[in-house]
């Protein structure tokens, strides 16, 4: 029914948009007025607008001070206590201004130049920006820039001075390997953009920078390898950011829903991590990367549904069968609580004899239907799932207690649940952490109930008809521009290698095809290694014959010619 | 370019227009073949692939002509604007009807086998719900999933046909020709009118194709995929139940998947290949389903094709009761479906045909590289 009245909704008109965004640009908290007018030449006014701008609040900092020779140069140094390095404010910006009167002998610091001799000589910071507009200047001071009146000027300068307490680089707790690179992404986007950096050393690695937010005005970057990704892909993931028009930005999250392709879809069109050597992964494949600042989670765009069941670690340690074991969880993960169902409820016939004579007896005196009885023990197991996950730690060892004795034994003793039910929730516990994507496997554990429902209703007639309207809805979406399904429909054969299974690097030597990568190729075909082929006369026994220990000390150029034959032996 | 903007590769193709023809043809034509033609149904089959290579000439020819208009577009070119959108609407009549006895197949085999006492219109809304959102998600999406599911339903199939060999008894197909032609030409009559209506739903999507020229390995290929599909499952059911016994049955190629056990464990596994026949069926329905708003939509000139899905739907749901009363009147009717789908869709097919060799409308531009530049610039 939602289908009909989404086509009935009748789409905004251009005009009608751009007239909503008028309105909300009214409703900016600073009047535009003041953020465009210039700095003004007297330093009183500029310091009573920062404190009046500010309102007195408690984090600003107002450092006012004269120096020169005779003191006659009046300053001022505005900055957001917590948010600057305040001892390499001290040293770059304080100790030269206060300590030194003259620059040399030509030139005395005067009032009035004494504007570019503290840009030119003193101020010893290496990023420095000279402002005019009072906005602009608001801005920087609360990115973490310092600003640095002088008394007589229509200008500020405004050093780099950013320093703040961050968090250190430590190992990701949602995305935790056996094998690989220990390093995640904090909160800072600069941090984060060096990570990536570091990986990627190319020019070509680019990071553009948005700002989003009216209130918040949270540094949200956009990365990619020119070259590397398709350009209309970049173009389209800006669009969308700029796009958004919105007061606050706190995490990725709020950046995922406005440039979603689809929002009505218990799918995430996104890719999110915590690992630089995943975007950096991605970056390579001609994906685009979304940073935000202020958040460890990067979005990686576009996304396909086989990706969510790809660990990174699968392309560190080489186990191509896990691959496959995943999309087997996902399938039992969806499908065995409804098969349950459908087999005690319609289809007694299809369980082998002894297995339906036991769970007969199992399910002797329990009051409910399958249905009910898998719904009951499902519920209760997210319950407990999701009181795990938001709980202290110190308290999980107790809940794994109260959910294994006294929810599943007790309930089975109690006659409530059938102990087959517990065996099968269990199951499907364990497979739904397979799936290596958190949010994934929180889709697949959603979509068991209306599963579950359809079984209990249509017994496999449900689970089938539910797992078709899956696969059509799925084959529906898009994630910009590539289908969701994609490599396994549209079927791309030849990429099914990283699919259902994770071929060795040498095997893939292309860029996924939708992804439409100006330059497809990643290195050059037929590197596989090859069995060193034996010379005839240097059998290898012959080989270990001549350097056995004895033969070695006999003498010395016996020895060198010996060790160069094993070493050619070890090259080829 | 018509409606529909999508596009669909060659594989795509040749799975959605076989599986359009193959998954009811395996339901119920097996008897009816075994009762029309005994051990030499396998006979039938061959002919009626010769004649559906034919046919898939025509449809391949007409295609190529106007790679970039379906059926009804140009028939309305070529007819005029009355009659070219009366046989558009003909042809949508003809597809919405037998969408409608398609699932009245599949909700009769639901009834029987699976759920007898559920009744039967809950089974109709069930697999009309499942198509209307196919048909509203778009010609691409719902050939993504059939690209998918029929490979792994074909490939099921060839097991379980595999499984039965050992049940099976070989000496039953002999004696080989004991049938007269006539005989022999009516059952191939049977599936050469499955044959047609693949063809007529690939006269809808031949604009849809990513190549137009490859319209004739489509044509091929699926004539030979049904083939030997077809033989397959019809020497098997006969080589099991024997002749007489095979023309008794309903559902012959659900028997044969009764038959199959393994390994002591794996036993009564027939409700596999029912839910197999649900989402096969349901792909089939979706293509009949869709040639029909589409060629309505054409006919009316429609913008979109989606608003007549929902109504449709309802039509649908109402029809597949009406049509008939049981199963024994859906084998009637195929006993005498050839003459209305011979009369109805191979006289539109070749009428059209003949319009464009008299009135000499050439492959544009030799064909290919016509086709190229009409994609670049649609695209």
């Amino acid at each position: 029914m939602t289908l009909v009245f989404r086509k009935l909704r009748k789409p905004l008109k251009p005009s009608e948009l751009k007239k909503r965004k008028m309105d909300a640009r009214l409703q900016e908290l600073q009047p535009k007025a003041i953020l465009e007018q210039p700095v003004n030449t007297d330093l009183d006014s500029n310091i009573k607008l920062m404190k009046e701008l500010f309102g007195n609040s408690s984090d600003l900092v107002v450092r006012e001070f004269h120096f020169g020779s005779d003191k006659e140069i009046r300053v001022a140094l505005v900055f957001i206590d917590g948010l600057v390095d305040k001892v390499s404010l001290s040293e770059a910006v304080l100790k030269p201004l206060l300590y030194r009167t003259i620059v040399d002998e030509e030139r005395r610091l005067l009032p009035g130049n004494a504007f570019e001799l503290i840009r030119d000589w003193l101020v010893t910071f290496s990023s420095t920006k000279e402002v005019e507009k009072i906005g602009v200047l608001l801005d920087l001071v609360l990115a973490g820039f310092a600003a640095l009146f002088v008394d007589g000027f229509d200008r500020a300068l405004a050093p780099e001075v950013k320093g703040w307490k961050d968090r250190s680089i430590e190992e990701p707790k949602a995305e935790s390997f056996v094998r690989g690179p220990r390093d995640g992404f904090t909160e800072t986007i600069r941090t984060n953009t060096a990570l990536i950096r570091r990986r990627v050393r190319t020019p070509r690695l680019r990071f553009d920078m948005y700002q989003v937010g009216t209130v918040t005005k949270t540094d949200v970057c956009v990365a990619y390898i020119d070259g590397l990704v398709n350009p209309a892909t970049v173009e389209e993931v800006k669009r969308r950011i700029e796009s958004i028009d919105t007061d606050s930005i706190l995490e990725s999250g709020y950046i995922e829903d406005f440039i979603k392709d689809d929002t009505r879809t218990p799918f995430n069109l996104l890719d999110r991590t915590e690992r630089p050597d995943k975007v950096a992964g991605a970056l390579v494949e001609g994906r685009v990367a979304i940073l935000v600042d202020t958040t460890p989670f990067v979005l990686i765009v576009p996304a396909v549904f086989s990706e969510f069941l790809q660990s990174t670690e699968d392309y560190y340690e080489w186990n191509s069968s896990v691959r496959s074991l995943r999309w087997l969880a996902v399938l039992i993960t969806l499908t065995l609580p409804s098969l349950y169902v459908a087999l005690t409820t319609f289809h007694q016939e299809m369980i082998p004899t002894g297995l339906a004579l036991s769970m007969a007896a199992g399910r002797e005196g329990v009051p409910y239907p399958a249905v009910v009885e898998a719904l009951i023990m499902e519920v209760t197991f997210d319950l407990l799932r999701e009181a795990g996950t938001r709980m202290p730690r110190s308290i999980g060892q107790t809940l794994g207690v109260v959910g294994a004795i006294v929810l599943g034994q007790a309930a089975v003793a109690a006659g409530i649940v059938s102990p087959f039910i517990v065996i099968v929730v269990a199951l499907t516990a364990v497979t739904s952490f397979l799936i290596p994507n958190y949010s994934a496997s929180l889709t697949v554990r959603l979509l068991r109930y209306p599963m579950l429902l359809l079984a209990g209703v249509f017994g496999l007639v449900g689970i089938f008809w539910g797992l078709m309207m899956l696969l059509l809805h799925m084959a529906s979406l898009r994630s910009f521009g590539v289908p969701y399904l994609y490599p396994i429909t549209p079927a791309v054969p030849a990429e099914w290698k990283d699919v259902f299974y994770r071929a060795p690097w040498w095997k893939m030597d292309k860029r996924p095809l939708l992804l439409r990568s100006p330059n497809r190729r990643r290195q050059s075909s037929a590197q596989r290694p090859e069995f060193p082929p034996v010379r005839p006369g240097r059998e290898p026994e012959a080989v270990i014959e001549e350097n056995r220990p004895g033969a070695e000390n006999q003498d010395k150029k016996n020895a060198s010619s010996s060790g160069k034959t094993s070493g050619k032996n070890g090259k080829r | 370019m018509g409606i529909e903007k999508g596009k669909i590769s060659r594989i795509q193709a040749v799975f959605l227009v076989t599986n359009a023809t193959l998954a009811t043809m395996v339901l119920y034509v097996p008897a009816l073949l075994a009762r029309e033609t005994g051990q030499d149904a396998w006979i039938t089959v061959i002919l009626a692939g010769a004649v559906g290579v034919l046919y898939g000439g025509i449809v391949v020819s007409i295609g190529a002509r106007f790679p970039d208009k379906n059926f009804v577009e140009y028939s309305i070119e070529l007819l005029g604007p009355w009659a070219g959108r009366a046989v558009g609407i003909i042809f949508g009549l003809f597809f919405l009807y037998r969408t409608g006895v398609v699932i009245r197949e599949f909700s009769e085999l639901l009834v029987n086998l699976v759920m007898p006492e559920t009744p039967l219109v809950v089974f109709n809304i069930l697999i009309v719900s499942l198509a209307t959102y196919g048909v509203y998600l778009g010609l691409e999406v719902f050939a993504r999933v059939n690209e998918i599911l029929f490979p792994i339903a074909l490939f099921i199939g060839t097991v379980f046909i595999a499984l039965a060999i050992p049940e099976m008894e070989f000496y039953q197909l002999k004696p080989v020709l004991v049938h007269s032609l006539p005989a022999l030409l009516r059952g191939s009559s049977l599936l050469l009118s499955f044959y047609m209506e693949g063809g007529g739903a690939l006269l809808m999507f031949y604009p849809n194709l990513r190549r137009p020229e490859d319209g004739k390995p489509i044509s091929y290929q699926v004539a030979l995929l049904l083939v030997l599909a077809m033989l397959a499952d019809i020497v098997g059911v006969i080589a099991l139940f024997g002749p007489e016994e095979a023309a008794r049955l309903i559902f012959p190629t659900y028997e044969l998947a009764k038959t199959v056990h393994l390994g002591g464990f794996i036993e009564h596994i027939e409700s596999l290949v029912v839910g197999i026949w649900i989402t096969m069926g349901g792909l089939k329905v979706m293509v009949f389903y869709y040639v029909s708003a589409l060629a309505f939509a054409e006919s009316w000139d429609l913008r979109d094709y989606r608003p007549l899905v929902l109504p449709m739907g309802m039509i649908l749901a109402a029809l597949t009761v009406l049509e008939f009363a049981d199963t024994n009147q859906i084998r009637t009717f195929f006993r005498y479906m050839p003459a209305f789908t011979v009369t109805v869709l191979g006289g539109i097919t070749i009428l059209i045909y003949l319009l464009t060799i008299i009135r000499k409308k050439d492959t544009p531009g030799g064909g290919a590289a016509q086709g190229h530049k009409n994609e670049r610039s649609t695209s």
